[in-house]
């Protein structure tokens, strides 16, 4: 069995979660930049594991489309909620 | 147990399945007109000025209804007529003769959709059982706007029954859009390709999905609801913006719905219209184009036009104008495209004809009036007016009605081998149609008036078009007593039909079709089962007793308020574990076994049915935890003073616990890789690692919550930020405990030798549930502790 893959992605999202962890830490709290840096870490870390333990990669194209659609009406529905004020 | 009684009881036959939703969205058709008839009492005269007597309540205390009941009829009509009636309804015909038009054997998961029929039946009851609860049933509306529908404004045990039904309906619908889905995308008979398939099933295709990516949200928003009229948390709290939250979520399920309820009538319209006008159904590629169009995307980005008057900015307002006028033009195109078939054809007036045709008319003037409310400008005028109710039910009763019942017509001989009362089903339409219009077209004039009022002071202009209205709700629903004279005509007595009465062409009518081993022959008793005998290989008593104990948890949840309810809602839990535990030594023991059959899947063939089923099913849950991560984002946005990160959560903790998650993550996709190499043993091991490391997930979390709780006063109730924390990490928990239970399974067959190098079914979903899992927590852990 091919372990180097598996393992390689479960350390790699070990490593950046602590990653995540250190940039909380190193910065002033409330600080924009912190949200931004987090959050990219943690989509990056969901797509690589949708891709690699979920192997969506491997999946026929209707399959990615099957989850991508609701991904995208979700962000439709949040982006409108979070903006539906905003002047 | 008397056969015929096990039969309907633990049926999981999609015929009998079918049959029982026809049935039971009558009954609950009749309750909703029964609420409705109350209503158009109470408002056919309206409250006598002072000194006046006459025709009038004599005071506004004096009333055939009191407010609260007036109310609580007008909003539980609401919702059973829309949840309970119309779409269990079109479920009902899609259970029966979908599989049959696509000539599938059974649906792909005939225990889940027993499950999910019984579900939807026990939701209904308890939902309506809040009637009897003092205080009554809810009253905000079937839209359950917050915070009317709060523990403030709606106090009592019988809302928090009615959201707890609601709760049932909606995962009932989650499950079912699943199986339905499931069963068109790789269960068709040979030669059904895709271009094959009949426009019923169509349209239901097209429905499921609008249904699959709605109703979680829904269900996400009653979840949320339920916890905060049970335990106190805060989420539609006015102060935290609330109400608009709730609308945001609400009208994400409920405009989509809308066309739940319209696009299974239009499937039947299409199906009809060709069989009595003789000409193939005009521009059928273009009606399939559009009618996509409709439901993905933009069923789902027109919500905001029922929220046009909360605030939201001129852009939003603007843009959700334009979506929705542009959302009618595939309608025009599909209704033109009706009338084309019409046209120069050598019509054949019977009952389902011309209720097609009526429901096409009714269409058009409901989808004229609704072209009016797109306008924000124009709904300033019209919203929350008896404009707005005439313009809904044109759409919601008189096209989707007219055209359900044109399929019960239509289908009637195919269920029953017998031929329905021709002249009564005629009088029946023209009893129906007249009473509609009176019942209705009188609103549309009644544009000032504001709705859910449960009496007025005398206005002319008010008082004839009101209590012409309730005359036309009285024939219109009397006339339905024609349709049920001729329900009972053909159930003991009727002329035999003849296999094909119609003359249609679609694989249903078809008397045994390629494929139907189980669908067809069942129905007829030809049907060895697994373990012999009639219909005894598709009887499981499972689905009823895991939709009962689920039904009996939520009932007991609802009356927390009693000191009885919490031993409800344990018997209720004690239920549910012996109903998987039952499920599950099914399964073990192949006692409910489904043969695999050739089909077309085209483009799933690679993808094996249940892989398929999780991967559908774990796209609805992105759109729950979506909507629920969404709300805590909303609510963060609008809360000033939250808890400084790092002040409130112990950051090391969190981070432990995520290591041990994503570690499981890992020996969960070791466990599917050893046996996908044949190493039985190996997988073994490594699942077990998965339950000790999901349990200690869980171990350290429930660790965390008795710091945080006692230690640190830090509950539910306490403030925004303990509300939105405790109910989306314990909602991911839920996942967790799910999936400790489905690993007890797993390793039990696996010790059984269950797995193999070419069956591992079981462990390749399990893993891919377990890697969503994952993700969640992916999210959750930077939410909640570091920002």
């Amino acid at each position: 069995m091919n372990y180097k893959t598996p393992v390689a992605v479960w350390l790699y999202m070990i490593v950046t979660t602590i990653g995540e962890v250190f940039v909380f830490y190193s910065a002033k709290p409330d600080a924009f930049s912190i949200t931004i840096a987090i959050g990219v870490i943690a989509m990056i870390n969901s797509l690589v594991a949708a891709l690699f333990l979920m192997n969506i990669r491997k999946e026929p194209p209707v399959i990615q489309y099957l989850m991508l659609a609701p991904l995208a009406l979700i962000m439709v529905l949040i982006l409108t909620m979070l903006f539906a004020f905003a002047q | 147990m008397n056969a015929w009684l096990s039969r309907w009881l633990y049926t999981t036959n999609h015929k009998d399945v079918g049959l029982l939703y026809i049935a039971g969205s009558m009954y609950f058709g009749f309750i909703g007109a029964i609420l409705i008839l109350l209503v158009r009492v109470e408002l056919a005269i309206p409250v006598c000025a002072a000194g006046v007597s006459g025709m009038c309540w004599p005071s506004a205390t004096q009333t055939f209804l009191s407010a609260a009941s007036f109310n609580q009829a007008v909003t539980l009509h609401g919702l059973i007529m829309i949840l309970w009636f119309l779409s269990p309804l079109a479920i009902g015909l899609a259970n029966y003769f979908l599989p049959l038009q696509i000539g599938a054997s059974d649906l792909a998961l005939p225990r889940v959709n027993a499950f999910g029929y019984w579900l939807w039946l026990f939701g209904g009851i308890i939902a309506t059982l809040g009637f009897f609860m003092p205080g009554g049933n809810t009253a905000g509306g079937w839209t359950a706007y917050s915070p009317l529908s709060s523990s403030q404004f709606s106090p009592g045990a019988g809302p928090t029954l009615a959201f707890a039904g609601l709760i049932m309906l909606a995962t009932s619908i989650t499950v079912g859009s699943v199986n339905i889905l499931l069963t068109v995308a790789v269960s068709r008979g040979p030669g059904i390709t895709w271009r094959k398939i009949p426009m019923f099933s169509w349209f239901m295709l097209f429905t499921i999905i609008a249904m699959l990516f709605s109703f979680p949200s829904l269900l996400a928003a009653l979840l949320i609801l339920i916890s905060d009229r049970v335990l106190g948390t805060m989420y539609f709290s006015a102060s935290a913006g609330g109400s608009i939250l709730w609308d945001d979520l609400f009208w994400f399920f409920g405009h989509p719905e809308v066309y739940v309820v319209l696009l299974p009538a239009f499937g039947l319209i299409a199906e009809i219209f060709p069989v009595f006008s003789g000409r193939p159904l005009a521009e059928k590629n273009i009606i399939l184009i559009c009618t996509g169009a409709i439901v993905i995307p933009l069923s789902y980005m027109v919500w905001s036009h029922h929220m046009f008057l909360t605030g939201v900015t001129l852009s939003e307002d603007e843009a959700f104008s334009v979506a929705t006028i542009l959302i009618s033009l595939p309608f025009d195109i599909i209704t033109l495209a009706f009338i084309k078939t019409l046209t120069r054809s050598s019509i054949r007036l019977t009952a389902p004809m011309v209720f097609c045709i009526g429901s096409i008319f009714l269409f058009i003037i409901g989808g004229v009036t609704g072209v009016f409310l797109s306008s924000f400008v124009l709904d300033v005028v019209y919203n929350n007016t008896y404009f707005v109710v005439g313009h809904f039910h044109y759409v919601m009763v008189g096209a989707a009605i007219f055209g359900l019942i044109a399929g019960l017509y239509y289908y009637i001989p195919k269920m029953t081998g017998k031929m329905y009362h021709e002249k009564m089903a005629n009088w029946h339409f023209i009893t129906s149609f007249i009473g509609f219009n009176v019942l209705y077209f009188p609103m549309f004039f009644l544009y000032d008036m504001p709705r859910r009022i449960y009496t007025y002071q005398s206005l002319p202009s008010w008082n004839t078009l009101n209590l012409i209205s309730t005359v036309g709700a009285f024939i219109f629903a009397a006339s339905q007593i024609l349709l049920l004279a001729n329900i009972i005509y053909v159930w003991r007595g009727g002329k035999i039909s003849p296999p094909n009465p119609w003359g249609a062409t679609t694989p249903e009518w078809v008397p045994v079709i390629t494929g139907a081993s189980h669908g067809a022959a069942a129905a007829t008793g030809s049907m060895p089962g697994a373990e012999g005998g009639e219909h005894h290989g598709h009887l499981s008593s499972r689905p009823i007793w895991l939709a009962g104990g689920i039904g009996l948890s939520l009932l007991g949840l609802a009356l927390m308020v009693y000191s009885w309810g919490l031993a409800v809602f344990i018997a209720g839990l004690a239920v549910d574990g012996l109903a998987i535990i039952g499920w599950m030594y099914e399964d073990l023991h192949e006692k409910f076994h489904m043969p695999e059959e050739v089909t077309e899947s085209w483009p799933f063939s690679a993808i094996p049915k249940m892989r398929l089923g999780m991967w559908i099913f774990l796209s609805t849950d992105v759109i729950v935890f979506g909507a629920i991560l969404g709300a805590y984002l909303y609510i963060r946005s609008f809360t000033p003073n939250w808890p400084i990160p790092g002040s409130v959560h112990e950051i090391p903790l969190g981070l432990a616990n995520t290591i041990v998650l994503l570690t499981s993550g890992l020996t969960a996709f070791l466990a599917l890789e050893s046996v996908k190499e044949g190493k039985q043993r190996n997988m073994i091991m490594w699942l077990c690692a998965t339950f000790v490391l999901g349990a200690t997930f869980l171990g350290i979390k429930g660790a965390e919550w008795y710091n945080l709780y006692f230690a640190k006063g830090f509950t539910w109730n306490s403030s925004i930020a303990g509300s939105t924390y405790y109910f989306t990490v314990g909602l991911h928990a839920a996942h967790v405990t799910v999936g400790l239970v489905l690993m007890v399974y797993l390793i039990r067959k696996a010790m059984m030798g269950g797995y193999t190098k070419e069956n591992h079914a079981g462990v390749e979903n399990f893993a891919l549930y377990w890697a969503f899992v994952d993700i969640v927590w992916i999210f959750v852990f930077p939410l909640f502790y570091l920002l």
